[in-house]
């Protein structure tokens, strides 16, 4: 007995849900864990904060709305999760809160435009001109083409995970690259 | 002047896979410079950065947000029951509406004494004038709930998504069992995880931690052993390795 006084022995390890892996960690969500939530936010949030600051470029104000929607919506939706991998499926969520965000809001703005004769206030501007016509000609860009050149050419993402997370065949993917990059090349004015 | 290898250039530019064609065709070699350079461009652009003291509120705001929300399961029928509910206060006023004044009218002429045709119904064979009395509805007391031994953990409320499978609920379930120190029920939890192949990985390796936790470190060592071989590209497999090593 004497001998073991001031050992100290870890007689139960805890486990920790930082051990769990991505797909088992979408499982825990989708039973409403609240640790699991909190971890998924804090594995992902910087790369769907990034999404969708890249395809609301003019639109700062809302960035952090959409990226708690598509959180909101992830943790709803987590036992539905598909494609490649835990990632690939946030940046769908994230394409489809954005896509009904740009919707509405491009309806509001109609609304508002008739409404009143006042130019709506612009985004802050960057200094350096060449990034700022990038951002105007990717905001100008249809959803569906900008958000395959942002997965692609900004996020790294492959194209056949591409493909899988918006649902739509490899050849398209690759057409609505080919169609997003010759319209920004047109937009900075480099030869066609 | 044109190449039908033109919608291909995109793929190759992403993918940095250039065939023998590309090479050697003029219209495509200048495709592929023209969206490379569009590329490049873009990945100049500065990476926009989510500041650390924002990204605190915002988990914190998430998490609160996420607490409030009901289950998907309750919220789905929310709308089509307010939506019932409203239309059926919109017909009872409607029928008040339509039904009260003719009904005022009505009594209004009773009271002074014209004539109102009155015609008896007529009995016929299938509709007796005589209502038969209601017949006792026969009342089955709610079933009383079941026994519960002294001491066993509470049911859990059905808070959760119907639509999540037993195998991935047995997979929550386990793990609280886990941290709980319930290492036998954890076991067996886990087992029943397994079976899913989304968690399996997960399961059975802490399946064997749990039974070694138990006590039973043959059980354990056991089942690390069929992890290892199950599972041999598992990130925990070295850690596998290291405990069942002499």
């Amino acid at each position: 007995m004497s001998a073991r006084t001031g050992q100290l022995i870890q007689l139960r390890p805890v486990a920790v849900v930082d051990d769990l892996g991505d797909e088992a960690l979408a499982a825990a969500c989708a039973t409403g864990d609240r640790t699991a939530q909190a971890l998924l936010f804090e594995r992902h949030v910087d790369s769907m904060h990034r999404f969708i600051s890249r395809m609301c470029p003019l639109d700062r104000a809302a960035v952090d709305d959409l990226v708690q929607a598509t959180f909101l919506a992830a943790f709803q939706n987590a036992g539905q999760v598909r494609g490649p991998s835990l990632r690939s499926w946030l940046y769908g969520v994230a394409a489809n809160v954005v896509r009904t965000y740009i919707r509405k809001e491009v309806a509001r703005r109609r609304v508002v435009a008739a409404l009143t004769d006042e130019p709506l206030p612009a985004a802050a501007e960057p200094a350096d001109a060449d990034v700022r016509k990038l951002r105007v000609a990717i905001a100008a860009l249809s959803p569906k083409l900008r958000e395959v050149l942002v997965l692609v050419d900004l996020e790294g993402e492959r194209g056949t995970d591409v493909a899988t997370l918006l649902g739509i065949p490899d050849g398209t993917v690759w057409r609505r690259l080919s169609d997003a990059r010759q319209q920004l090349r047109a937009a900075l004015g480099a030869e066609p | 002047m044109t190449c039908p290898r033109l919608p291909q250039i995109a793929a190759a530019v992403t993918t940095d896979l250039v065939d023998d064609h590309v090479a050697a065709c003029l219209v495509c070699r200048r495709e592929l410079a023209s969206q490379r350079g569009v590329r490049d461009a873009l990945r100049r652009m500065p990476v926009p950065v989510l500041a650390a003291s924002r990204r605190r509120e915002l988990a914190a705001e998430t998490l609160a947000r996420a607490d409030q929300r009901p289950p998907r399961a309750t919220r789905r029928w929310l709308v089509p029951a307010s939506i019932a509910a409203v239309a059926l206060a919109a017909s009872i006023a409607a029928a008040a509406v339509v039904v009260g004044p003719a009904m005022m009218r009505g009594r209004a002429r009773a009271d002074t004494g014209a004539a109102i045709a009155f015609e008896p119904p007529v009995a016929t064979a299938a509709e007796p004038l005589v209502a038969p009395r209601p017949r006792a509805i026969a009342f089955e007391p709610p079933a009383p709930p079941p026994e519960r031994a002294v001491g066993a953990p509470r049911p859990e409320p059905a808070r959760h998504d119907p639509r999540v499978p037993e195998t991935l609920r047995a997979f929550r379930e386990a793990w609280l069992a886990l941290r709980a120190g319930r290492d036998a029920d954890a076991v067996a939890l886990f087992d029943t995880a397994a079976a899913n192949a989304t968690v399996a990985e997960e399961a059975v390796y802490w399946a064997a931690i749990a039974a070694t936790r138990a006590g039973d470190r043959t059980d354990g060592r056991a089942r690390l052993r069929g992890f290892v071989q199950r599972f041999p590209r598992s990130p925990y497999v070295d850690q596998a390795r290291r405990v069942l090593a002499p």
